[in-house]
């Protein structure tokens, strides 16, 4: 609940060795697991490919200079080795013998190539170009986030969509529902839910709010993880569901595949996909279907680019896609924030507008750019939705407009200093449900309660000299029980003392038994 | 004999303890009167409490959108 | 004086209750006050069109998920030029002028902007302003059409110009500034260039009985007919860089003053690809009927009930009955871009337009008066706040002018001088002319003086602190041709500024402080907010309080006093010299004492103001002082360099604006990377929060930035601070607690002498001034040693939390400034002030 997993690679490396011998026997995913790799572990793997004997680690060793290059050697190999792609056997490094086999058969083009998706043999009566997908999977994935920031236009999202923000704690329904209930709930529930009118206006989280910031497609793989999760609960199998999404992204944009010689779980995958604008297909039960540019670049390491589904924003995007990182940031600048707390964003964007009204006050807008203060009360609303300060910021600072990029920092000092204060600010009062104890007759008493309670790490406020503690709600059932083990313990020996008559004893013995 | 009462802790800064005594005067809440910087108080209070202090500090707040 | 009130009051509510007594002139007293201001409103007859703004209609557009986020707002129905990029603004429908300061042109659009409408915010990157009936009939006094206004506004503008705002501006511009009110051989003329509206000014009953036919040959229309007068043969001395002859008078050759300014103007209007044909309008027939004297004021008012309201332009160089005085500028003083900028806009068309210059403190505000006195060559009247300003001003008149001693008078309650010969200038304040009552047999008959002449010029220092009634009885009671109302912050909030704009003119120019403080006319300052939490002992009885015992509780929390004694010896260290303010005089002597610093404030004698100021200046040892709000204004003092504010007065945007402006001449500013600070300590959780927020208000739309300290870095190692044990901080708080109600009142400081602020003649013995001067004397005795200065063993100034305080090249500021003061290549800068 705390972590928003958004990487691909730490899904798949809590998957079971048995999990990756399926998966790699698809030529398609290892390629993909292949493209997914940071360089160095590409350049392992390329060395490696066609050396038969497994290297031992001190040869591979060789190949990095210095300390650094040891440091960044064991770091690629751990996560090589998280993949199962190599394993360390007796000194040795041994590649996985599917992996070997079928990635070769990808580079070669050898083996079944049919995880690389069936071109369909006919030409298209309805074909559509790059441009229509293009917009198709723009106006689809927008559709999801407008619902995310509230300005849909027109019907929500459809339910498939509805359980997934729900149960990813991207959305939460309810007053009762805070971020992780989503776990417990039952999917179907929650689309009913979202989807009445009475339930309320589902509001977007803190990790609806984290996942906006991201790339398209980091947000992507996001989703996909989480339908993953889902798709597990729903007893599909995870390696058809993964295999599947690696095969999307091998695809070429513009071209279309034959839906026929899909299993029934991806048949069933592509209906939900399409709500995602991931996949087009003209109609239900078509049998053809184009990949978008969301799943093309899956795997591809390059961004994706949508932006927004008008014309000028678009062609710009396309444009951006080719162009080298940096340079695609200058493109995607658009805020000005002055130290007048006075923001001017150049956007056409409604999605952009959306997330910006989640923090500023604005004002004016114009064909291609709003007005907008950052208030005390702008913030805290965000802040009240559990938007932290940290994301508003860092927010800023990534879409800060080409002239703000002139300075450094970046963005006026004063004002990221407010917004960090208004934060403050409201946390001010931290109340937490405890239990208070109190009127210890004997400082001994307090003491193992205290030492006790610490070591539970139950305790919230402790004070010798009053004898008083407060714990935890949870820790109240622990340390109760011990105090009134504590007190019997104490009833009895006065009682054994009462019958001893021997009066000037019994501090020792107690104190050992709550030690033991 | 020692006793255990359920309630809720409150953290705060010295200057929002101060705003809690004083509204304690009003309204009794307080269970126990912890530290300079903590109170332990009946929690179906807690809201209110909340809103309370929020009012007073917004008084000390200029809102920039009011004279725009 | 001195309204009761508890800080329960709304803000607003008493902001406004407060407004009536917040001018440091406090010689009128209540009832009076009163009575003028009724009297007043209903006189000031404000254009209709003033009150317009500009309006809301609907429009039918494609509304999307988004639009009701904006309401009215949304403009997308405004539709983007396709060369949208190179033009630099949006207009909205309610006349928001929103520009990008960063384009290319933009220094070329601020030059049209700030002439038709009002700068809300000039921060670095977007500025915005205004269009508001005020600023267009500026815009039109200055010469500017209602047709070249939208048409540059439009060729400017990415979209197109709402429907709207072009009637707003057609409807403030038409009638605006087409008819001026002109003293020409000592005979009021009605004149425009449109003699339809002379015409139907006639009709009305009023003005056609204030009318004179005189011996002038009426044509067909009934009218007097000339030539538009132009500005051809002015000069405004100081404009050239090689001022050969400093005696070459009004008479001379091209005009450099004006003619820039024509060049100004075609740039802008080149670079938008307006062409605009200047002897066409400069060689437009004027028509004009006389008026008799003793009507002018009625006939003024007439004519804004009229909706025409009247300019007044005074053809100086056509006055022939009033003699003319021999003054110019010395040969090398030589005036700034944006001084001329100002100036150019007064004498624009050859005549001298009455108006408002704004510039910011310490951008020299003092030589752009003096620099117009010796363009119009008359006599002059300056009026400005305080005794001492008067005696500065004469200084300045002495220094860059050519002037002889013998033609300058000052009139305060000291001095009552008449200067000798036919013309000159006398230099008084506000209140010695205004003051109807108790005045002495010399003052009398130097009122006589002033009233019985004419006056080719009147100057107005710092007109935004003066109250409106009081500016009314010395308009009627002085007769004079041209008015120039000099200020630095015309804070836009203040209903006064209205009447300003009316009782003398419309604001002619408004400086932009980041501008000039980037090109190192004013210092760059550092503000910071410093909170200082309160104690919990004086935060319980301040939460208790619900009178004016509270500010003195937020003034007086031990913490703040801590800080300030910090921030002084970090501050000392470094070798800043440092004025703190505080408008609570109870504070005041407190904090002065404990920290053992010379003070001034409203009782303190005149020499004893000028000892503490002058060892202020020239006294190494003596490095802080305070001063009590007489301090806001005025008291220039260049070698500050670091300010401290202890106390405000509330939520005043004039007053921190007036503050900060005491470092902005700071005399090292274009040392390089040198830094001023200013600081104010704030009692955090207290109302003097959410005080200090609105103040900063003004600052930051002009683009400073106020860093919020939570934290003094180094404070809490600090050794032996101030009340740092709970019983010395128990026995401050009962002295506070023990004090009078009244102790509180920031307004208790005031001026017990009718005349002025800085000075007086009748000081009432009290616990202040001699007592403490006679402790701080003894150590100025000691010392004629170097100033010592150390690099303090503190880092740099931080915020609290991991904010840390950026400062450039932060040991310049310890820079041995007597050794070498300046690099050769500033010294120009310095000549030029």
């Amino acid at each position: 609940m705390s972590k928003f997993q958004t990487s691909i690679h730490e899904y798949l490396e809590t998957l079971p060795l048995q999990t990756f011998n399926r998966l790699y026997q698809k030529p398609a995913t290892c390629l993909a697991v292949f493209r997914l790799l940071p360089p160095l572990g590409k350049q392992i793997i390329m060395s490696s490919l066609y050396v038969d004997p497994p290297i031992a680690v001190s040869d591979m060793k060789l190949w990095f200079k210095g300390s650094a290059g040891e440091i960044k050697h064991t770091e690629a190999m751990q996560r090589l080795k998280a993949l199962h792609i190599f394993e360390e056997v007796r000194g040795k490094y041994a590649m996985n013998a599917t992996f070997l086999e079928q990635f070769r058969n990808a580079l070669t083009g050898g083996g079944n190539s049919q995880s690389f998706g069936l071109a369909t043999s006919t030409p298209d009566k309805y074909h559509v170009d790059i441009h229509f997908l293009d917009d198709y999977a723009t106006k689809q994935w927008e559709a999801i986030l407008h619902f995310m920031v509230g300005t849909t236009e027109g019907r929500p999202p459809c339910k498939g969509v509805l359980n997934l923000l729900g149960r990813s704690g991207l959305m939460t329904g309810g007053a009762d529902n805070g971020g992780g209930g989503g776990d417990q709930m039952d999917a179907r529930d929650f689309a009913s839910q979202m989807a009445r009118q009475d339930f309320g206006v589902p509001k977007i989280t803190h990790k609806g709010f984290q996942f906006l910031l991201q790339d398209i497609n980091t947000q992507v793989w996001a989703f996909l993880l989480q339908y993953l999760n889902m798709a597990e609960s729903l007893n599909m199998d995870l390696v058809e569901v993964l295999t599947f999404f690696f095969q999307l992204g091998s695809l070429e944009l513009g071209k279309d595949y034959s839906s026929e010689n899909l299993t029934p779980t991806q048949t069933h995958l592509l209906e939900d996909l399409k709500a995602y604008g991931i996949v087009y297909q003209r109609k239900r039960g078509s049998r053809r279907y184009y990949p978008t540019r969301l799943a093309t670049t899956l795997t591809s390491g390059t961004p994706v680019m949508l932006g927004s589904h008008t014309n000028a924003t678009k062609i710009a995007a396309a444009a951006a896609a080719k162009k080298a990182e940096e340079e695609e940031e200058d493109d995607h600048g658009f805020i000005v924030l002055e130290t007048n707390y006075r923001i001017y964003a150049y956007t056409d964007s409604p999605l952009q507008i959306a997330v910006l009204n989640l923090f500023v006050h604005l004002r004016d807008r114009f064909p291609n750019m709003v007005t907008g203060v950052v208030t005390r009360d702008s913030i805290r609303r965000a802040l009240s939705k559990g938007i932290t300060a940290d994301q508003i910021i860092t927010y800023l600072t990534a879409h800060a407009h080409a002239q703000m990029r002139k300075h450094s920092p970046i963005l006026p000092l004063t004002v990221v200093d407010q917004i960090r204060l208004w934060e403050i600010e409201k946390n001010r009062l931290r109340p937490v449900p405890s239990w208070l104890y109190s009127q210890f007759s004997r400082q001994q008493d307090f003491e193992s309660t205290l030492e006790y309670a610490s070591e539970l790490d139950v305790v919230l406020w402790s004070n010798q000299k009053r004898r008083m503690l407060c714990i935890t709600a949870e820790g109240h059932t622990a340390v109760g029980a011990y105090v009134r083990k504590l007190i019997s313990r104490h009833k009895e020996l006065q009682a054994q003392q009462a019958q001893q008559s021997s009066p000037h004893t019994h501090h020792s013995p107690h104190v050992s038994s709550v030690a033991s | 004999m020692v006793k255990a009462v359920k309630g809720v802790v409150v953290e705060c800064d010295s200057a929002v303890k101060q705003i809690i005594l004083g509204l304690n005067e009003k309204g009794q809440f307080i269970i126990e009167d912890l530290d300079d910087t903590h109170v332990f108080v009946d929690a179906s209070c807690v809201d209110q409490l909340r809103e309370d202090i929020d009012q007073i500090l917004n008084e000390n707040t200029y809102k920039v959108e009011d004279a725009k | 004086m001195g309204v009761k009130r508890g800080l329960d009051d709304s803000p607003a509510e008493s902001q406004s209750r407060r407004r009536k007594n917040d001018g440091p002139i406090h010689d009128i007293d209540a009832e009076e006050d009163q009575d003028i201001e009724e009297d007043f409103s209903d006189k000031l007859v404000v254009p209709k069109h003033a009150t317009m703004d500009a309006v809301n209609q609907s429009h039918n557009f494609q509304r999307d998920s988004v639009s009701y986020i904006f309401g009215d707002h949304d403009y997308t129905w405004l539709p983007l030029k396709t060369d949208h990029g190179s033009r630099p603004l949006w207009i909205t429908e309610d006349g928001h002028i929103i520009l990008e300061g960063f384009s290319p042109i933009a220094e070329k659009a601020i030059d049209f902007l700030i002439t038709i409408a009002e700068p809300v915010s000039r921060p670095s990157h977007i500025h915005e302003y205004k269009l508001t009936p005020y600023s267009l009939y500026a815009a039109v006094s200055v010469g500017l059409e209602t047709e070249d206004i939208i048409e540059v506004l439009s060729r400017l503008s990415k979209v197109p110009v709402p429907e709207s705002i072009l009637g707003l501006i057609r409807d403030c511009t038409l009638s605006y500034g087409k008819v001026k009110l002109v003293l020409k051989h000592n005979r009021y003329f009605v004149e425009s260039s449109h003699p339809e509206m002379l015409q139907t000014l006639l009709r009305d009953p009023v003005i056609k009985e204030s009318r004179l036919i005189g011996d002038d040959e009426p044509n067909n229309a009934g009218l007097i007919t000339g030539k538009a007068p132009n500005a051809k043969d002015v000069v405004i001395p100081g404009v050239k860089k090689e001022v050969p002859d400093p005696n070459k008078a009004a008479g001379g050759s091209a005009a450099t003053g004006a003619a820039s300014q024509a060049t100004g103007e075609d740039e802008i209007f080149a670079v938008v690809g307006l062409d605009r044909d200047d002897d066409d309008v400069e060689n437009d027939d004027v028509h004009a009927f006389e008026i008799s004297s003793s009507s002018v004021e009625i006939v003024k008012k007439r004519c804004n009930e009229l909706d025409y309201p009247m300019l007044e332009e005074y053809d100086f160089r056509n006055d022939t009955l009033n003699p003319d005085l021999e003054i110019d500028l010395k040969p090398i003083t030589v005036i700034r871009p944006y001084q001329e900028k100002s100036l150019s806009k007064m004498f624009g068309n050859g005549r001298a337009r009455s108006g408002i210059i704004v510039l910011p403190c310490g951008a020299g505000k003092t030589l752009v008066g003096i620099t117009a006195a010796c363009t119009v060559k008359k006599s002059t009247l300056v009026l400005c706040t305080s005794s001492v300003s008067v005696l500065q001003w004469k200084q300045q008149f002495l220094l860059w002018s050519n002037i002889k001693p013998h033609q300058i008078a000052m009139f305060t309650s000291d001095q009552k001088e008449k200067f000798l010969g036919a013309a000159g200038i006398v230099i008084s304040t506000y209140s010695m002319v205004a003051n109807t009552r108790n005045r002495s047999h010399d003052s009398q008959k130097m009122m006589n003086f002033l009233k019985s002449r004419e006056w080719g010029f009147l100057l107005l220092d710092e007109v935004h602190v003066v109250p409106a009634n009081m500016f009314r009885k010395v308009l009627t009671t002085i007769a004079a041709h041209a008015k120039l109302g000099l200020t630095a912050t015309l804070v836009r909030e203040d209903e006064k500024i209205d009447d300003l704009n009316f009782l003398i003119g419309p604001k002619l120019y408004e400086a932009n402080w980041m501008d000039l403080a980037s090109r190192g006319h004013i210092a760059n300052v550092q503000c910071a907010e410093v909170w200082c939490p309160m104690t919990p002992a004086f935060y319980r009885e301040y939460l208790r309080e619900s009178s004016r015992k509270r500010t003195l509780l937020y003034v007086m929390n031990p913490n703040k006093f801590q800080a300030c004694q910090y921030l002084i010896r970090y501050h000392e260290e470094r070798g800043d010299k440092i004025i703190v303010f505080s408008d609570n005089v109870f504070a005041l002597v407190a904090y002065a004492r404990k920290l053992e610093k010379p003070f001034i404030y409203g009782e303190t004698s005149q020499q004893e103001r000028v000892r503490i100021l002058q060892n202020f200046q020239h006294n190494p040892k003596i490095n802080t002082i305070f001063l009590s709000k007489v301090g806001d204004t005025s008291i220039d003092l260049p070698e500050a360099t670091c300010l401290i504010q202890v106390s405000s007065h509330y939520g005043s945007r004039r007053q921190e604006a007036q503050r900060l402006g005491r470092i902005l001449r700071a005399k090292r500013r274009n040392d390089e990377g040198f830094n001023a600070f200013f600081y104010s300590l704030v009692s955090k959780d207290t109302q003097e929060m959410y005080y200090s927020t609105k103040r900063q208000q003004f600052l930051i739309d002009q683009g400073y930035a106020f860093k919020v300290i939570t934290n003094l870095d180094g404070m809490d190692q600090e050794q032996d601070l101030v009340y740092s044990t709970p019983a010395e901080q128990m026995s401050l708080l009962q002295t506070v607690l023990l004090a009078q109600e009244s102790e509180a009142d920031l307004n208790e400081d005031v001026e017990h002498d009718a005349d002025d602020l800085t000075g007086n003649t009748t000081r009432r013995s009290g616990a202040g001034g001699g007592s403490v001067l006679s402790h701080v004397g003894t150590s100025l005795a000691g010392g004629s040693h170097g100033v010592k200065r150390t690099v303090g063993g503190l880092k740099s100034l931080s915020g609290g939390d991991q904010m840390a305080y950026i400062e450039y090249n932060k040991s310049v500021n310890l820079k041995d400034k007597d050794k070498k003061e300046h690099h050769p290549l500033f010294k120009k800068h310095y000549n030029k002030k």
